[in-house]
């Protein structure tokens, strides 16, 4: 808990951290005036996939930036190395760090779409459980790039080093991974689709999105072809699962274990 | 032996009580039976069992917890007879098994000018099924289904066979097979009525001269899946978040000379899907956020799309397996292309000053595998187009000759919320800072 308010006593003196929050009320909010016009009945849902498809490209960005700054920061201070120098393992400092960077993020977060779930209350029909489905998609991309973040942050050495490192993860996530996937889609067949369908939803957005289209019952599984239906065989919790368990626990302990091999090397 | 005639008059009461329970139970039918033509029938706040047959015209009226159960066997109320008025009531139960010669309906009519009106049907196979019945209405309907599960194993919430000049009219429909099937049924009139989470919210079948106005189609499979029908009028409805692999606002398939007029289509996965149709007009439709506007395939000849409205669809118009012939203007009105469109309008007509080409290369990777539809809704698609436009490897999917030009006004509310919003976030860093 220490930690948590040490790191947000550093976080709340910087620009970055306003700037991110500027960003989130300013977009989000003008997706509200935008979709203030739609349906009683079934503009909640279209508000919550409109406000989605803007956090798909604002959480990867400002998550992976904050989160691995943060971390350079502790480098370029020396702070890392005076804490390391107190006993403290890189494990240990990497797993402080992370959760108090997550607990931050997640909870501006979190609040704001609270904030903004008052007015929205009132011009649609409010599906708690639907929100709530939209909370926990919301928390886990920002517990997957937070964490990617933090990974480079780790491993890069200097500021520019971490820029380009940050932009490549972005054009990876956001167009490379999509381009890849297409080059192969060609040779995808009913007996390889499954194969493909892994590949596919490794990609924590295209995981998310199916899951949160998916328990809104917005996007229908039903009269599938055969191909289509192997596509689909994996249920959305398992596929979110696997994703935390690659882009989160993975890449902690690929960080950890880069860093100390940086060490020796 | 005094003894055992109390006790057997005294057993005999009781059983005879038993049996007029189960006569009481019994009473509807008899109620109706025993009601004079064109008389009224007024149901109390309880529940009947069913099934029963009307054989003669009069009006049936339910208070307001009135439900009549049916046995599960069959239909749970059979009309057979002209000019029987159905108001009020909750029916529910109906048969549901598929292996019987006939398919049954909480409300199965097989006459003409029978009016059903602010009815509930549950747990039922078909909701109404009309049966050559004809110049019936049916109004203020709500039919609950079962939603998912086997398609088979449910029927749809109105079903309409071989009947005509029926009108059809502010009912809702969730969870069923199909929202409104027609099945050899011309000259309906269908408006105002509500259509959800159903296969399809309606489905014609060799069905002409039908009219379609004002209902709202969300959350099915397929909005409108119009087969081998021809000459119909889909006028002022809303096909909203139809998505899904396979889903579209509406289909027209082998369906001819029909019109689709100031229709709205958003968030659909294709707004308009047309195979193997000839001869449509399309026009004045707003077709919005769909991930296809329209999905066009070769076998579809002599489209007419004029005053159309394409805004930020993933791609506007996808024409698949080929070179088709449509036309993209009528009398020298084309269509708006919203932003994808950089046109030129010098004498401020509203129309652009040449023709319109719209070009995608999304047809490459659909044609090739439906997977594809996939990474429509990613940011690398916009990418893929970008790329595949600098090579020239796109091709033309629509070519209008008049394209319609919008001039745009930027609201000053919408300035001024925007200045106030940044603003406040500049005000909220500087007094951070000095804090």
């Amino acid at each position: 808990m220490n930690y948590i308010w040490k790191e947000w006593l550093e976080i709340s003196r910087g620009k970055a951290f306003w700037f991110f929050l500027t960003l989130i009320v300013v977009t989000s909010f003008s997706i509200f005036l935008n979709a203030k016009d739609l349906p009683f009945e079934q503009g909640f849902e279209i508000f919550l996939l409109l406000l989605f498809e803007m956090d798909i490209y604002l959480i990867p960005l400002l998550c992976i930036f904050f989160a691995s700054f943060s971390m350079i920061q502790e480098k370029e201070l020396k702070t890392l190395v005076m804490m390391l120098a107190k006993s403290d393992s890189f494990g240990r400092f990497l797993w402080k760090k992370s959760v108090a960077i997550q607990f931050i993020t997640i909870a501006t977060f979190v609040v704001w779409y609270l904030i903004l779930a008052i007015p929205v209350k009132f011009l649609f029909q409010f599906h708690p459980n639907h929100f709530l489905y939209f909370l926990v998609t919301v928390i886990i991309l920002v517990l997957i790039f937070n964490q990617i973040g933090l990974f480079l942050g780790s491993v890069c050495n200097t500021k520019i080093q971490l820029i380009g490192a940050n932009i490549f993860v972005l054009f990876f996530f956001l167009y490379l991974y999509d381009f890849i996937l297409l080059y192969f889609l060609p040779k995808v067949t009913y007996e390889n689709v499954k194969l493909f369908s892994v590949f596919y939803f490794l990609h924590p957005l295209h995981t998310l999105r199916f899951y949160l289209e998916t328990s809104m019952n917005v996007f229908s599984l039903d009269y599938l072809s055969r191909t289509m239906e192997k596509f689909f065989s994996f249920p959305p919790l398992a596929l979110l699962a696997v994703n935390i368990s690659v882009w989160v626990i993975l890449i902690f302990f690929v960080s950890v274990w880069l860093y100390r091999k940086g060490e020796q090397g | 032996m005094k003894k055992w005639v109390v006790g057997f008059v005294f057993f005999l009461g009781l059983f005879s009580g038993a049996l007029s329970d189960v006569k009481a139970e019994q009473t509807l039918q008899q109620l109706i039976d025993e009601t004079p033509a064109n008389g009224t029938v007024y149901l109390e706040n309880k529940t009947y069992i069913g099934d029963v047959v009307i054989r003669k015209p009069l009006k049936i009226k339910g208070a307001r917890y009135t439900v009549i159960k049916g046995s599960g066997k069959g239909n749970v109320v059979t009309i057979q007879s002209p000019h029987v008025v159905l108001e009020g009531i909750t029916i529910t139960n109906s048969g549901k098994s598929r292996s019987t010669q006939e398919e049954f309906a909480a409300v199965k009519i097989y006459s003409n000018y029978n009016t059903l009106k602010n009815i509930t049907i549950t747990n039922s196979f078909h909701g109404i099924y009309l049966s050559k019945a004809h110049h019936n209405r049916i109004e203020n309907v709500r039919v609950i289904g079962k939603g998912g599960g086997e398609i088979a194993g449910q029927g749809n919430g109105l079903h309409i066979y071989y009947s005509n000049f029926n009108r059809l009219t502010r009912n809702t429909i969730v969870g069923t097979r199909d929202g409104i099937f027609f099945d050899y049924s011309n000259k309906n009139i269908v408006e105002q009525n509500n259509v959800s989470h159903t296969r399809y919210g309606l489905h014609y079948m060799y069905s002409d001269y039908n009219e379609f106005y004002q209902n709202q189609f969300i959350f099915n499979t397929g909005g409108a899946a119009i087969m081998n029908s021809n000459h119909l009028i889909l006028k002022n409805n809303k096909f909203l978040l139809n998505q899904g692999m396979r889903s579209f606002g509406v289909l027209l398939q082998m369906a001819n000379n029909n019109q689709i007029i100031n229709n709205e289509f958003y968030q659909n996965q294709r707004g308009l899907y047309i195979d193997q149709s000839t001869n449509n007009f399309i026009k004045g439709n707003m077709i919005l956020q769909n991930q296809i506007g329209v999905e066009l395939w070769a076998s579809s000849q002599q489209q007419t799309f004029t005053n159309n409205r394409f805004s930020r669809n993933v791609t506007a118009v996808l024409s698949l397996g080929g070179e088709a012939n449509n036309q993209w203007s009528f009398h020298g009105v084309g269509n708006h292309w919203g932003d994808q469109a950089r046109l030129f309008d010098l004498n401020q007509d509203g129309r652009g000053e040449s023709p319109f080409e719209y070009k995608s290369s999304l047809h490459k990777i659909i044609e090739k595998n439906e997977l594809a539809y996939l990474f429509l809704n990613t940011p690398s698609i916009h990418i893929f187009e970008k790329i595949n436009e600098l090579l020239h490897e796109d091709k033309v999917m629509a070519m209008d000759p008049h394209p319609l030009v919008e001039h745009d006004e930027i609201s000053m509310k919408f300035i001024v919320v925007w200045l106030i919003l940044v603003g406040m976030g500049f005000l909220m860093i500087l007094k951070l800072k000095r804090g």
